[in-house]
């Protein structure tokens, strides 16, 4: 069976840890100079930011992308297919407090995620921002 | 001491490099450049009082480039190099035949090719100076300034697989060059070589042959798109073997597009390199114009250019110096402003890479023992990998030189 990254979208919002958040997609991380960097889905609970990156089996990959987001956000999740946790070094994710998500027909917390000690404010309030101009667009939209 | 050459390719680097604090270097500007801000390029070079190099850009010439004969530059260019009646009215490129003969001699054309970009070179920048001298006043002016370039570069031309004509053409524009110097002129040749054939040791030797020419009096090589930062174990290798080979001439040698690992170099026998401020340390030939669109921080701890946005969370997971020069001192506050930050990040690269060249003079092993251990450190410090892209390429010369060391 092949899975497409988007695939795995739906179950992570609607059975996932952060089911009663709004979602935002794709927010870009800073704007200090013309960057690529987008964290695939951010929420928000109270005043902290959650990054959670989407990957069906690329765990390395995600772990960077998610070691990189810790500056950018509250707590970091990767999220990836089932079948890859057991291929994953959990021990490096938990080092840096890294949270996992499996993904299957339900979305479950394999490992939780521990607030970031290397958030840096400017880009948490520049990826807040992101979220909210999403939100207002998404309104003005619908 | 290997010597740093800055490529000047817009307005606002020249106006950075007139008020930054570094003091040995060259200035080198294509052609191109030239005509298109031309009192701008004049007076940078009136105010820093430097040597400097008109790079004829002549391979342009001999291939066809999607789109370039809508550049301004290019019909000026083509009129100054006298190719308005060599270069048939629907082609852009020079055709072989008016360049060598049947008997694969040099034709006329050629010779009156070489001279007029020798003129070119020789006097574009003191009639500049003289015509808007007449009408403007600026800093700097002058009765009695007069203008001559550090070198010539004899016209040149891209050699690929089965480039023999092209190669013979390279070498008569060399030799008509050589014929045609004036007092204590001096004419570089500039050897353009396809990457793809860096690796193969035969083809380059009978290249290199050919460049052994009475009269010459040092070397620009070119490697097509060859970048230092990336280029794998072998590369590397070869490359200083094409060195090693030319410096048999016992000429200079300057890296037409070179960083770092090419002022490390010097110890086999480059005399210098050039590049722009903080990026074009390699060149696709094929590719003409692009602008620099991102900020780039020059690392000083990994030796590498970063994304500005990333230079907070490199620093921090790799435990590196924060360098507090006067413009790092600023960048804080250039928070929202992109030109700026372009700015003092450049100055803060060239202040960095005046400082390497000068501990490379002073002793090149200490810089690669700083390497090493700086790559140890990052890799242990990087527990994810996230960063290896901006630090690896510390491992690939460190192991390049021992490489060498041992034979």
């Amino acid at each position: 069976m092949s899975i497409k990254e988007h695939e795995l979208y739906g179950t992570i919002l609607a059975t996932g840890p952060f089911k009663e958040h709004n979602f935002f997609f794709e927010i870009q991380v800073g704007d200090w100079t013309v960057s690529r960097k987008r964290i695939d889905l951010v929420t928000k609970t109270n005043n902290q930011l959650i990054g959670i990156e989407v990957k069906v089996a690329d765990w390395k990959t995600s772990l960077k992308q998610a070691y990189s987001n810790l500056f950018a956000v509250d707590y970091s999740y990767v999220a990836v297919w089932h079948d890859t946790i057991p291929k994953m070094n959990l021990n490096i994710f938990d080092e840096f407090g890294i949270g996992v998500l499996a993904v299957n027909d339900t979305c479950d917390v394999i490992q939780k995620a521990r607030k970031s000690h290397l958030t840096v404010k400017e880009k948490k309030k520049y990826v807040k921002k992101q979220c909210e101009i999403q939100e207002i667009l998404l309104c003005q939209n619908s | 001491m290997p010597e740093l050459l800055i490529r000047l390719n817009i307005g606002r680097e020249m106006s950075w490099l007139e008020d930054s604090n570094i003091d040995n270097f060259s200035i080198i500007a294509y052609s191109t450049i030239l005509e298109s801000f031309p009192k701008k390029l004049t007076t940078t070079l009136l105010k820093i009082g430097k040597p400097y190099i008109i790079d004829p850009f002549t391979h342009i010439f001999g291939y066809e480039v999607k789109d370039i004969s809508e550049k301004r530059w290019f019909p000026k260019l083509m009129h100054a190099y006298g190719l308005d009646y060599i270069i048939p009215s629907d082609k852009n490129t020079i055709p072989l035949s008016k360049l060598l003969d049947t008997k694969k001699q040099p034709t006329k054309d050629l010779k009156s090719f070489v001279e007029n970009v020798m003129v070119y070179q020789r006097n574009a920048i003191q009639d500049v100076y003289n015509e808007i001298s007449e009408f403007e006043e600026f800093e700097g002016k002058s009765e009695h300034t007069t203008f001559s370039p550090k070198c010539i570069l004899a016209p040149y031309f891209y050699l690929g697989y089965d480039s023999e004509d092209w190669i013979k053409v390279n070498i008569h524009c060399i030799k008509s060059a050589v014929s045609m110097k004036q007092n204590k002129e001096k004419v570089y040749a500039v050897i353009l070589i396809d990457k793809m054939i860096l690796g193969i040791s035969s083809d380059i030797d009978e290249i290199i042959k050919n460049y052994d020419i009475d009269g010459i009096d040092g070397y620009f090589v070119w490697i097509t798109d060859f970048d230092e930062k990336t280029a794998r174990t072998a590369e590397l290798q070869a490359f200083i073997r094409l060195v090693e080979q030319l410096s048999k001439f016992k000429k200079p040698i300057y890296n037409m597009y070179g960083g770092l690992f090419s002022f490390l170099l010097h110890t086999k026998g480059i005399t210098g390199a050039c590049h722009s401020i903080c990026y074009g340390e390699h060149k696709d030939p094929f590719l003409i114009g692009g602008m620099l669109a991102n900020v780039r921080y020059y690392q000083y701890d990994i030796r590498a250019k970063i994304p500005y946005s990333k230079i907070h969370e490199i620093e921090t997971t790799l435990a590196l110096t924060k360098c507090n020069c006067e413009y790092c001192n600023e960048l804080p506050k250039a928070r929202d402003n992109i030109g700026k930050q372009m700015e003092l990040c450049g100055k803060h690269f060239l202040l960095m890479r005046t400082k390497e060249i000068t501990e490379i003079n002073t002793a090149t092993s200490k810089v690669l023992t700083n390497m090493k251990e700086m790559y140890e450190k990052s890799e242990k410090n990087d527990a994810v990998s996230a960063y290896k892209s901006f630090y690896g390429q510390l491992e690939t010369w460190v192991k390049v030189f021992g490489y060498n060391a041992k034979l």
